[in-house]
């Protein structure tokens, strides 16, 4: 008993420990004097099985500062294997961890109020993948073709909706929910190519829109404008943005490269494409695209060699229009870059594990 | 008193024993050890016996430089990987003829019982066993496992024996062998065998995970095989036929908060191999060997996501390989070899768009060995020449390769057992069929993984008998290996490819020692240590990973076992342990495994029962019942328990 009691604690020292050239070692946000931390989360996914997702602190107004493992350190135990996504709706925070079928809710400081995990009839994990909020519903998409509705209030799953093969990101323009329908664990059969349409209403799926092959990433815009991102099929068939009006379903192409990554921020769209030839890439930048339909003029952000190298996410904060570039090589741990509006270095952090999911911002 | 016994198996080649004798059985497991001029361990049956009722990879943990990469579970994979070159480097064979897995490149190790084995033979590159297969030549390291020799009982041709094993978590696994001695001389027998294990492998583990630790049974872990085997021994001919089936679930990783493991594989292999020897002139030796494998793999893995709620990877494999040999031995002083094979592969698929490959393999070695009274000096060279085809996608070029290997030895004083050894060798693995051509993730334009090694060493054997000390062997080797285009999936934004990436450099020091004492009432002693300290390093150019160790190598292991024998009766303590190592690259408290230490203990006895031979054994195995981590999160059983009782006709 008394050796399993120092263990935990050894355990608890070890999981609250930094690496080791983090200055910082706090249990929680560093937001000196205040209540609600203001700031950046960084999700780090980790390899799919090791146990080894993080999610690291960073507060723009210390920028030489991070804080690691705020997950680990506050609750004590490990966040799980793969996570994916999260993201931040009111008080809370709600992070998707894939492989251990779970998405935690957290208060804003990442303390863990509810566990959740997504199990189908026969005891199988549907696998959670991305997630999103509007008004008391929280949206979970799972890779076992259904949409999960978790209620803000009680905490609990209250339906499944079924939709297309494989669902991955998922965002809310109006009263309706936009699913990428992938398909990608049909790689044999040629993906899928739909975005699912959910009624919130009714919380049935009331319609599909027609795509390019592999739809991964969807998101909206200020206008109500849809964008969605295809993958292809990883080997003729290249990464292609296109944005769509859902009122009228008219759809223009953005962006086609080997490898895209967007996000949104309040008056632009930035987008990082990169040619590859046998998975090296050999050009990258990131471009700025107005959020008017009709008009697919691309700015320069960054040059190639102003690109960071290895990108791997790219997250824009609708407040301020600055940009986080994770970056990765798969071996090492992840880090991100961040560049404000007008291109200028703001930070530059190694992060505490694999493959950065992506930037949330703490308003 | 030490009785040693040669034995000359119809696949042992003359030029591995130094010493021969006519009509003397001698084992020269000493005298290999610390004559070869480049590192050999050996166990024989008296010392696997010792070990208890283990599987060949438990055996091989008590050897140094090796890592057993082991995913836990009584059916778990085991794959042997020799001074952190990867288990791909390693070839095995079976009674002198290739085992290949030309899809995998792996040989799952856990197939082999112990119970059936009567040698294991672990050489690195540069061995004096100048008369093998071709295929075993220009690897990093050979593993030579020979099956159980047939029991003589004296007088009578036939004899037969029965056992049965039971231990923790459902562990059954009895076994029948047959043997019949047909002529008076031994140059003709019949032998047959049959074995069947299963298991549940629910084995209690704990592996932390802060103040909430994740403690459960292990599910999916069963596994349940037979194994048959014929052996005909017709004076110059020795044919085997075998067969293999096994089904086993494959628990995967600890998951926190997710314990769900459904994925399942299903092996079948059966082959049959046929080695002739003849003799036309005093000093030549010609030798053909034949082998048909066949081999069928199929993987299962049920999740909802899958169309279909199911995954399904079956492929199957054929080969067909010849062996054509000659060894001239003009005089005591020279031999020189000269052997070429021919092996034909083809792998099928079951999916869509598989490339379906065919391999053909041409390989010539050319050796010779000088042994003189104080020197013993070998050289080979290989040349491979390999053609694929596939039936879609991208085909992989030809190969065409020397690889020379080099290795001396030297006796510092006449008359002593005290040795110094060098060798040198340019060694390769092709890349397998799973690296170049596996759906998106294969590459077809991957280049044979390079691992150039050397190796320094000094071995030394001596006896006391004044003072009971019938035999001490001590060996120290320091080596330094670098491998380079080593063949690794690389994660890219969506998907593995397989690459050319990556330099290594590995050195270390192996060292054993081994000592056998005779005492008084009939009690012997034999106790056994070794000892490995390794640095292995990633030096890549322009990589992130340049400077930093690679994952799962531990800087320091060892391994030692203590057994007592008197009459019947034995006890044997044994344990095997293994230092810090790290998951990833990067080698912080993240990614830190904690050093193990497992230990075991058996006892066995065996005495005669009217005119039977009973035999009982039990054993403790992981004394400390810790879920100690090979492989990070996939924890190792706890303590376990096992009895077998044998009768031998």
């Amino acid at each position: 008993m008394k050796t399993k009691f120092i263990m935990a604690l050894a355990a608890t020292a070890l999981l609250s420990a930094c690496a080791s050239d983090d200055p910082k070692t706090p249990e929680t946000p560093d937001v000196p004097g205040t209540s609600t931390p203001k700031g950046t989360y960084l999700l780090c996914a980790g390899n799919y099985d090791q146990n080894n997702a993080a999610l690291d602190f960073f507060n723009p107004q210390y920028p030489d500062e991070l804080t690691t493992k705020v997950f680990s350190s506050t609750n004590g135990r490990a966040l799980g294997s793969n996570a994916n996504d999260m993201t931040i709706h009111g008080k809370k925070m709600y992070i998707v961890v894939s492989t251990s079928n779970t998405l935690e809710i957290t208060d804003l400081r990442a303390k863990a109020i509810k566990t959740l995990n997504f199990v189908n009839e026969a005891g199988q994990p549907q696998e959670p993948r991305y997630v999103t909020a509007a008004g008391s519903k929280v949206y979970v998409s799972l890779y076992d073709g259904n949409v999960a509705v978790v209620d803000t209030a009680s905490l609990t799953i209250t339906k499944r909706i079924p939709v297309g093969p494989n669902p991955e990101e998922l965002c809310v323009i109006g009263d309706r929910l936009y699913v990428a329908e992938s398909g990608g664990a049909n790689w044999e059969g040629g993906y899928n190519n739909t975005v699912g349409i959910i009624d919130l209403a009714s919380e049935t799926k009331t319609g599909e829109i027609t795509v390019g092959t592999n739809p991964n990433r969807v998101a909206a815009d200020h206008n109500g404008n849809l964008y969605v991102l295809t993958f292809g099929n990883y080997f003729d068939e290249p990464n292609k943005l296109t944005r769509i009006n859902p009122a009228t379903l008219t759809a223009e192409t953005m962006a086609t490269a080997s490898q895209i990554l967007f996000s949104v921020g309040s008056d632009r769209v930035y987008a990082y494409c990169a040619t590859q030839e046998n998975w090296v890439v050999t050009e990258k930048r990131i471009d700025t695209y107005p959020t008017a339909f009709g008009n697919v003029t691309a700015s320069a952000f960054l040059t190639d060699e102003q690109t960071p190298a290895d990108v791997y996410s790219l997250s824009a904060n609708p407040a301020d229009n600055s940009l986080y570039v994770g970056s990765t090589d798969y071996n090492t741990y992840g880090s991100f870059t961040a560049f404000a509006a007008d291109g200028s270095t703001l930070a530059h952090h190694g992060l505490s594990s694999i493959n950065p999911q992506g930037a949330w911002f703490v308003r | 008193m030490l009785a040693i016994l040669l034995t000359l198996l119809s696949t042992t080649s003359p030029a591995d024993t130094v010493a021969q004798l006519d009509n003397v059985e001698v084992t020269a497991s000493t005298a290999r050890t610390v004559r070869n001029a480049a590192p050999v361990q050996m166990a024989d049956r008296a010392a696997l016996e010792r070990l208890g009722d283990a599987g060949v990879s438990d055996a091989l943990k008590h050897f140094s430089g090796v890592t057993v990469n082991d995913y836990g579970g009584l059916g778990g994979l085991k794959t042997v990987s020799v001074r952190a070159m990867g288990a791909k480097h390693t070839a095995v064979s079976y009674d002198g003829v290739p085992v290949t897995d030309a899809q995998s490149g792996d040989i799952d190790i856990s197939r082999f019982r112990l119970d059936n084995v009567e040698t294991l033979t672990l050489s690195t590159s540069g061995s004096d066993a100048i008369f093998r297969p071709a295929r075993m030549f220009g690897t990093g390291a050979s593993l030579a496992i020979t099956s159980r020799r047939p029991l003589k009982t004296a007088g009578h041709p036939l004899s037969a024996s029965a056992s049965v094993s039971a231990g923790s978590w459902g562990y059954v696994a009895p076994s029948l062998r047959a043997d019949w001695r047909i002529d008076s001389a031994g140059d003709y027998s019949l032998s047959a065998s049959a074995a069947w294990l299963r298991a549940d492998g629910a084995y209690p583990f704990r592996v932390e995970n802060g103040l909430e630790p994740v403690t459960g049974r292990r599910h999916n872990s069963d596994v349940e095989s037979i194994t048959g085997e014929i052996n005909m021994n017709l004076a110059n001919v020795s044919i085997k036929g075998y067969f293999y089936d096994s089904d086993r679930g494959l628990p995967g990783a600890v998951v926190f908060y997710n314990s769900y493991a459904a994925e399942r594989l299903h092996d079948r292999n059966a082959f049959t191999q046929a080695v002739w020897r003849f003799s036309p002139a005093p000093g030549l030796t010609l030798r053909a060997i034949g082998k048909f494998n066949y081999s069928q793999s199929r993987y299962s893995d049920r999740r909802p996501s899958y169309p279909g709620g199911v995954r399904r990877e079956d492929h199957t494999q054929r080969e067909a390989y010849l062996s054509v040999g000659a060894l001239w031995k003009p005089g005591r002083e020279w031999a020189v070899s000269l052997t070429s094979d021919l092996a034909g592969n083809h792998m099928r698929a079951k999916a869509p768009d598989a490339a379906q490959p065919e391999r053909l393999t041409w390989q010539t070695v050319a050796a010779a060995a000088f042994t003189s009274e104080r020197w013993h000096v070998s050289a080979a060279m290989l040349a491979t020449d390999i053609h694929e085809r596939v039936r879609r996608g991208a085909c992989a070029g030809p190969l065409h390769r020397f690889s020379p290997s080099v290795s001396a030895s030297w006796r510092v004083i006449p008359g002593r057992d005290l040795h110094l050894r060098a060798s040198v060798a340019d060694g390769f693995r092709v890349p397998t069929f799973a690296d170049r051509y596996y759906t998106r993730i294969g590459n077809a334009a991957l280049r044979p993984e390079r691992a150039i090694q050397s190796n320094l060493g000094i071995t030394w054997a001596c006896a006391a008998p004044t003072i009971g000390l019938s035999s001490l062997t001590l060996t120290a080797d320091g080596y330094f290996n670098r491998v380079k285009d080593k063949i690794v999936a690389v994660p890219t934004l969506y998907v593995w490819v397989m690459r050319n990436v990556g330099v290594a450099d590995i050195g270390g020091i192996d060292a054993t020692a081994c000592a056998q004492f005779a005492l008084p009432h009939e009690i012997s002693l034999t106790a056994n240590c070794s000892f490995s300290w390794q640095h292995a390093v990633d030096v890549t150019p322009g990589a992130a990973t340049r400077g930093h160790v690679l994952p799962y190598t531990a800087a320091m292991s060892g391994s030692a076992s203590l057994s007592a024998e008197w009459r019947g009766f034995s006890l044997t303590y044994a344990v095997t342990a293994m230092g810090e190592r790290f998951a990833a690259y990067l080698s912080g408290p993240d990614n830190r495994i904690a050093p193990y230490a497992d230990q075991s203990l058996s006892a066995g006895c065996t005495f005669p029962l009217r005119r039977c031979r009973l035999s009982i054994r039990a054993e403790a195995l992981n004394l400390a019942g810790e879920n100690y981590q090979v492989i990070r999160y996939y924890p190792m059983p706890g303590r376990q328990f096992r009895i077998s009782t044998s009768i031998t006709i």
